[in-house]
């Protein structure tokens, strides 16, 4: 297996992490997704590399908007894994031993070597999913609680703390509020805008998401076909 | 007549209805990933396989499914779901599918006393899951093998 770099004082607690399901699994998990059950968070287990005694994995965070479009094909699992909102990679080597994900500590990567990134044709495949439903009920879910935080946050005029990388994907980079007034007009304008997208919960057009720079340079296009072609 | 028992029945029997009632004595051309020349450890089931470890998670990664052998139904199946598995993965990850998986394909011509199998699932390349019985040794029986890669590399598929 690849030699990483990390942080030994950094684990993630994943004490809390729940099952959802898969969303890519031959023979095996590939690709999972967990809820953190105190945020909500959803957090992917990206199985990256093995040896003889152990299986290697990614874990990372994504937003529930940019897994349902996965889910939809219109990203890729690359775009997916370059839309989580912050640059935070944990990883976890998970013997086998009949433990649980959960005994093994991850730790944080201080890099991430170039050979874990993932594949830019590698398309979601619901043939390979193992409990579609359940996948999609929980991010939907999650979008409605983070549909809720933000107007939570409008109507008190308060920060609610997971909002804030919420906030920072549309606006990245935020170093200064110039002009707080205007600031929060454009958040309110973001903020509509994501709440009529999620009211069509099954059809999202992600119009803000895509107005954003940072996407606008990944070219959302129709996926190519490839062996891995969505279904 | 020998007594027909599956093999790994210590760990079936740790499910509830493993396997499931669906599973029947076929008479079957199966297709599987093997190494060439073909062994025994070709056909070990995935949850047995000590090196590589299996890849779990929790619990309920210890399935009752993973305790058979994957097979397909058609050469082009097989060559389609391997190459589709081996283009999902990243660079290192897929000559470690060749490690794992072997190269080739072997064609076998599966009988009723050879185990039991469920319908080959279309939506699934024609994947489908072989318990064999105990007395056993489907790497002995007569079969012929397909190599999965031409020598320039590329995917055998004619």
């Amino acid at each position: 297996m690849e030699n990483l770099t990390f942080n030994k004082n950094k684990v993630l607690d994943t004490s809390t992490f729940v099952r959802v399901g898969d969303l890519s699994n031959f023979e095996g998990p590939l690709l999972s997704l967990f809820e953190e059950s105190k945020s909500g968070h959803l957090y992917l287990f990206d199985w990256v590399d093995r040896d003889q005694k152990s299986n290697r994995w990614l874990i990372y965070r994504v937003l529930p908007q940019y897994l349902l479009q996965f889910l939809r094909c219109e990203i890729s699992h690359l775009e997916l894994f370059e839309a989580k909102p912050n640059r935070i990679v944990f990883f976890t080597d998970i013997e086998s031993n009949n433990n649980l994900f959960n005994y093994f500590d991850s730790f944080e990567l201080l890099s991430l070597v170039p050979n874990y990134y993932p594949n830019n044709d590698n398309f979601f495949d619901k043939n390979e999913c193992n409990s579609f439903e359940k996948i999609k009920s929980v991010i939907l879910d999650s979008l409605y609680r983070q549909k809720n935080e933000n107007e939570y946050s409008i109507d008190y005029g308060m920060e609610v703390s997971k909002s804030t990388e919420y906030k920072a994907i549309f606006f990245n980079p935020i170093e200064k509020i110039p002009n707080p007034n205007s600031f929060y007009k454009s958040t309110l304008k973001v903020i509509s805008l994501e709440i009529q997208s999620i009211s069509q919960l099954n059809n999202i057009q992600n119009r803000v998401f895509k107005q954003h720079s940072m996407l606008k340079k990944q070219e959302f296009k129709k996926p190519k076909q490839y062996a891995n072609q969505c279904s | 007549m020998t007594e027909k028992k599956l093999k790994y029945l210590q760990y079936l029997k740790n499910f509830e209805k493993c396997p499931s009632a669906d599973f029947i004595e076929v008479e079957r051309e199966a297709y599987r990933w093997t190494n060439n020349p073909v062994s025994a450890n070709d056909f070990i089931p995935v949850n047995i396989m000590s090196e590589p470890p299996p890849r779990m998670l929790d619990d309920s990664d210890k399935m009752c499914m993973a305790y058979g052998l994957s097979m397909f139904n058609s050469l082009i199946n097989s060559l389609k779901k391997y190459e589709k598995e081996y283009k999902k993965r990243r660079q290192h990850q897929r000559e470690q599918f060749i490690q794992d998986k072997g190269n080739h394909i072997l064609q076998i011509k599966l009988t009723k006393n050879d185990g039991i199998a469920d319908e080959p699932n279309e939506d699934k390349f024609g994947h489908f899951t072989f318990y064999e019985y105990s007395h056993i040794s489907l790497e002995h029986k007569n079969s012929s093998s397909h190599n999965i890669f031409k020598d320039n590399g590329e995917f055998n598929i004619q």
